[in-house]
């Protein structure tokens, strides 16, 4: 018979271990789920594996993806007479890239660094730190709990993390973390985990065509197609016009700290398709200026390499492996390029000269980069307006077909406005495409957008 | 300050165990507790918006001590009358000017949730929005709701339905209480007089209850409302004359999911997080997809928005002179029925215009509005006709197979509602209608959402599929009177373990997905 102490005893530990025990299952289940949809092989994973690796580094390159598939360390090397590592991953925010020019410089000691400051980093407004994100996360893998537990308490209560969803959730690694949410990818994943891939060999399953170059730095050899979907653009409907505040506040607080510990911190722009530059020009525009002006006022030299005269770098079209990355070749330019403009910055040259104005670099652009189309349907048809993004010196013919069997049966000629009125005979859907070339040239076309209506 | 986020968790947690440890050292004064909670709660959402709160609930408080104060004096000034026929004018005098004060305050604060709610929108109208005549002022959280509750508060004070609160304090916290600030309910004040105030110990079954109504709520919430939000937005913010009328009814019956899971999954966390403090909230929904009828479900659905509407507009409308006056001509020209309906039909109008302009100014709300009104009225003035209609088609109204069909119709009808709901623009209202009958092409269904691509679509479906069989179990298990929550604390433990670990994996997903962690639906009245 227990006695009435032993009762008691009994009675208030009860709720606490059925607590604990609630608390164990959950902790597996978030265990399992981590284990079958973090994905073996992220990006961000590589590049903290690969950079306990390195003994020595005295420049670290930061940024979202784009700076990722830029710059190649080796190539860059070679041309800056540095030691570099590059610490871009994916959707990299400006607190990370903050929390990863720290890493480098007390690991290090880094005297430069070089941060990518793109479009999306410095415009969205929905940049709300995420103190769980797969760059931090994965950091936190090889800095130890400590260190882990400083920088999440820095994201999520001196930068505010702890107002969104993602602060709960960062305690859901596999949240913010995960595969593509199919089966099959899923439980290749599961697979890798299991069989001993490589981490490196898992990277290139996970994403087809993407190669790892080393250092931190991956990009593919394949080039964007213009002409297909593939050739899309982040910034259809945002305005990229203005700088958000918190980015604002965040580059200047990166800036105070290098500046503080001797670090040279330069900013530059990556570069990105002509069409993308041409779609939002004048917004575009507006935001370099915006961030070239907190740049200087934060003591930051910036180039945006969108700009840059040949003299420096050449950027072909076929520069581009998607919408948004360098390929392999561009990679290579990019790397170069940035290491002579160093090089030459160093000795004190005047290397703002190597730079187009907006205007010129407009004026310089002799081709048109792609088309893309608007289609809306209306009682009198579908109507499809074309827009065409070419150098300002270029003028642009539109042909309108739709598809026929095998080919494609012109339903309007060309003609200088990029607007069409097309009436199918009946509702339904019909292929159409949209050709374009310089006016006057007798190509059949020199690029095409291809798309579905419905009516 | 977000339910789903860190900041609302250690907010929660430092609220309940300071409430717990004063309940249990102090023995009383829990409610001051609750008082600083809420008021922290609405500073860091915005301390700006502290001073319409503290307006309404002094205004409201105010008003409730005068009314009583002028009962109070009529009852002295009749003790002291000659006779009756003085009796009854000091009555109907002291009467007129509570009415007067009433009114007052209606006014009063019904302007101040008209100026922040509805001017713009009005200068809208007028052409004159970007005038100095805007306001630049964003709606305080939960103005409508807590506007409502101190009018209602009021109102039961000027009926004598309850003294009014003396300490200012405890009434701020009525008005304040920060689980009611979100999306509501609507609460009473004599539901929740004895609540806030009283002394509560932690319950440890209590508190299960309640973490499963919050993690029922989240599923709600997260794994099928923000999951379809994107599919929804796809199919229906750029309708044109070749939006198939397919995808149109695919994306409203989406819409109709998703307002549920938001609403009625906010309401649940919320309801929840208050029955941690041990006080139970008003319920605002009742498996309203069940419903037969157009009016059932509106006494399903928002629950306590209806009763308000009912107790405080739809009553004393119905009883004006003018409109028994109606019935009477109705009865003696129109017939016994139409007589005897006819005011309940007008209030039954009115009711839904209101609510339809309590959602906004905007025209697609008046007309929603007026769309379940006129449904309303319609159905209760054609009953003699439909009653006949099924006895001459001999079919059993109280059979099974009728029950479904009776809720099917009444599905339908309300996915009608939801066109105006979802569509603000009258053109694509329009168009939406007319793609629907005239065009509903479901051959070119498939090609308009590959046109429209939605991320993860084929995973937010099945996500938001299996959070609705969730919820469609715990529906019918309710509607046939099964304690469902208790059902489940009462499972042996492996069972109880796999749904909660089904859940989180489900609310976690939601976030891998699509889910973006946005407010919520309600949060904006």
């Amino acid at each position: 018979m227990p006695t009435s102490s032993a009762t008691c005893t009994k009675r208030s530990f009860a709720p606490a271990a059925k607590l604990l025990v609630a608390l164990v299952f959950l902790t597996l289940v978030n265990a399992a789920m981590s284990f079958a949809f973090e994905p073996y092989g992220s990006k961000s994973q590589l590049v903290w594996t690969d950079y306990t690796a390195q003994e020595q580094l005295d420049t670290v390159v930061v940024g979202s993806s784009v700076m990722q598939h830029a710059l190649n360390p080796d190539v860059f090397d070679e041309a800056a007479g540095a030691v570099s590592y590059n610490m871009s991953t994916p959707m990299q925010t400006l607190i990370e890239s903050f929390v990863g020019i720290r890493t480098a410089y007390e690991d290090h000691g880094i005297t430069r660094a070089v941060l990518s400051l793109t479009p999306e980093v410095m415009n969205w407004t929905t940049d709300r730190p995420n103190p769980g994100s797969v760059f931090l996360t994965q950091r936190a893998k090889v800095v130890g709990p400590l260190e882990a537990a400083k920088t999440w308490s820095y994201v999520t209560f001196d930068k505010g993390g702890v107002t969104g969803p993602n602060s709960l959730n960062c305690f859901l690694p596999w949240v913010s973390n995960h595969t593509p949410a199919k089966p099959n990818r899923v439980l290749k994943n599961i697979k890798m985990k299991l069989d001993g891939t490589s981490m490196y060999k898992a990277s290139e399953v996970n994403e087809p065509g993407w190669i790892y170059r080393g250092r931190g730095c991956g990009n593919r050899d394949s080039v964007l197609d213009y002409d297909s979907d593939e050739a899309r653009t982040n910034f259809d409907r945002a305005d990229i016009s203005k700088v958000n505040v918190r980015s604002e506040a965040m580059l200047r607080e990166i800036a105070a700290w290098c500046q503080e510990r001797g670090i040279d911190l330069v900013a530059v722009g990556v570069p990105m398709p002509v069409y993308d530059v041409l779609g939002r020009f004048d917004q575009y525009c507006k935001l370099q200026d915006r961030i070239a002006a907190i740049c200087s006022d934060a003591g930051v030299d910036y180039y945006d390499f969108n700009l840059v005269r040949p003299e420096l770098m050449q950027i072909p079209p076929e520069s581009f492996c998607d919408y948004a990355h360098l390929g392999n070749q561009g990679s290579i330019a990019f790397s170069q390029a940035l290491g002579r403009l160093l090089v030459e910055r160093d000795k004190g040259e005047d290397v703002r000269a190597l730079f187009f104005s907006p205007d010129e670099y407009r004026a310089s652009i002799g081709y048109i980069s792609a088309v893309f189309v608007d289609v809306g349907s209306q009682a009198d048809g579908v109507h499809v307006h074309a827009r065409a993004f070419a150098g300002s010196q270029v003028k642009v013919s539109y042909q309108l077909c739709e598809k026929d069997g095998d080919g494609w049966r012109e339903v309007a000629t060309w003609q200088d406005s990029p607007d069409f009125v097309y009436a199918p005979a009946s509702h339904g859907t019909c292929k159409l495409r949209v050709n374009v070339r310089v006016a006057g040239s007798s190509e059949p076309f020199e690029h095409y957008r291809e798309f579905t209506a419905v009516y | 300050m977000s339910l789903y986020s860190l900041q609302f968790v250690l907010f929660l947690l430092a609220a309940l165990a300071a409430y717990f440890a004063v309940g249990r050292f102090a023995g009383r004064g829990q409610w001051v507790v609750l008082l600083v909670a809420s008021m922290g709660f609405y500073f860091a959402c915005g301390w700006q918006n502290l001073f319409f709160i503290l307006f309404t609930a002094l205004t409201t408080w105010l008003v409730g001590l005068a009314l009583s104060r002028l009962d109070q004096a009529s009852k002295e000034a009749r003790d002291q009358a000659a006779d009756r026929a003085q009796k009854k004018a000091l009555k109907a005098q002291f009467q007129r000017r509570k009415w007067l004060v009433l009114l007052a305050a209606l006014v009063v604060n019904f302007a101040v949730l008209g100026y922040v709610k509805y001017w713009n929108t009005l200068l809208g109208f007028l052409g004159a929005q970007d005038t100095f005549l805007a306001s630049k002022l964003l709606l305080p959280l939960g103005i409508s709701f807590y506007t409502f509750m101190s009018v209602g508060y009021v109102i039961d004070c000027y009926n004598g339905k309850f003294p009014p609160e003396r300490n200012f304090a405890r009434y701020l916290l009525f008005v304040s209480y920060f689980p009611q600030l979100i999306q509501g309910p609507i609460n009473r004040f004599d539901d929740m007089v004895t609540q806030l105030y009283e002394r509560h110990s932690f319950d440890m079954q209590n508190a299960r209850s309640a973490l499963l109504l919050i993690g029922f709520g989240l599923l709600k919430k997260y794994a099928i409302a923000d999951v379809l939000a994107s599919i929804i937005s796809n199919s229906l913010d750029t309708i044109d004359t070749g939006t198939p009328g397919s995808v149109i009814v695919f994306g409203i019956l989406l819409y109709t999911i998703q307002q549920y899971g938001d609403f009625s999954g906010g309401i649940d966390m919320v309801r929840g997080v208050s029955q941690l403090f041990g006080i139970q909230m008003a319920d605002n929904f009742r498996q309203p997809y069940f419903a037969t009828s157009l009016a059932d479900f509106w006494r399903r659905w928002h629950i306590t928005l209806g009763t308000w509407m009912r107790d405080y507009v739809f009553y004393p409308l119905a009883v004006r002179p003018s409109l028994l006056k109606l019935n009477k001509w109705g009865t003696a020209h129109l017939g016994k029925h139409v007589g005897r309906t006819l005011s309940a039909c007008i209030g039954n109008v009115v009711v839904f215009l209101l609510v339809g302009l309590w959602h906004g100014a905007e025209v697609h709300y008046v007309l929603w509005g007026l769309y379940n009104g006129v449904v309303i009225a319609a159905s209760d003035m054609l009953r003699p006709a439909f009653a006949g209609l099924s006895r001459v088609l001999h079919v059993n109204v109280d059979s099974a197979g009728y029950r479904v069909f009776a809720i099917l119709r009444t599905f339908a009808l309300v996915n009608v509602g939801r066109y105006f709901d979802r569509l603000a623009d009258s053109g694509d209202l329009m168009l939406a209608f007319k793609n629907t009958i005239v065009n509903f092409n479901p051959g070119s269904f498939m090609s308009y959402l590959h046109m429209h691509p939605t991320t993860n679509f084929t995973a937010c479906m099945a996500l938001a599929f299996v959070g609705c069989i969730i919820v469609f179990c715990v529906s019918v298990a309710r509607e046939r009177g099964v304690d469902a929550n208790a059902r489940i604390l009462a499972a042996p433990a492996p069972l109880r373990f796999a749904l909660y670990g089904l859940v989180m994996a489900m609310v976690g997903l939601s976030f891998s997905v699509g889910a973006t962690g946005g407010g919520f639906l309600y949060a904006n009245f």
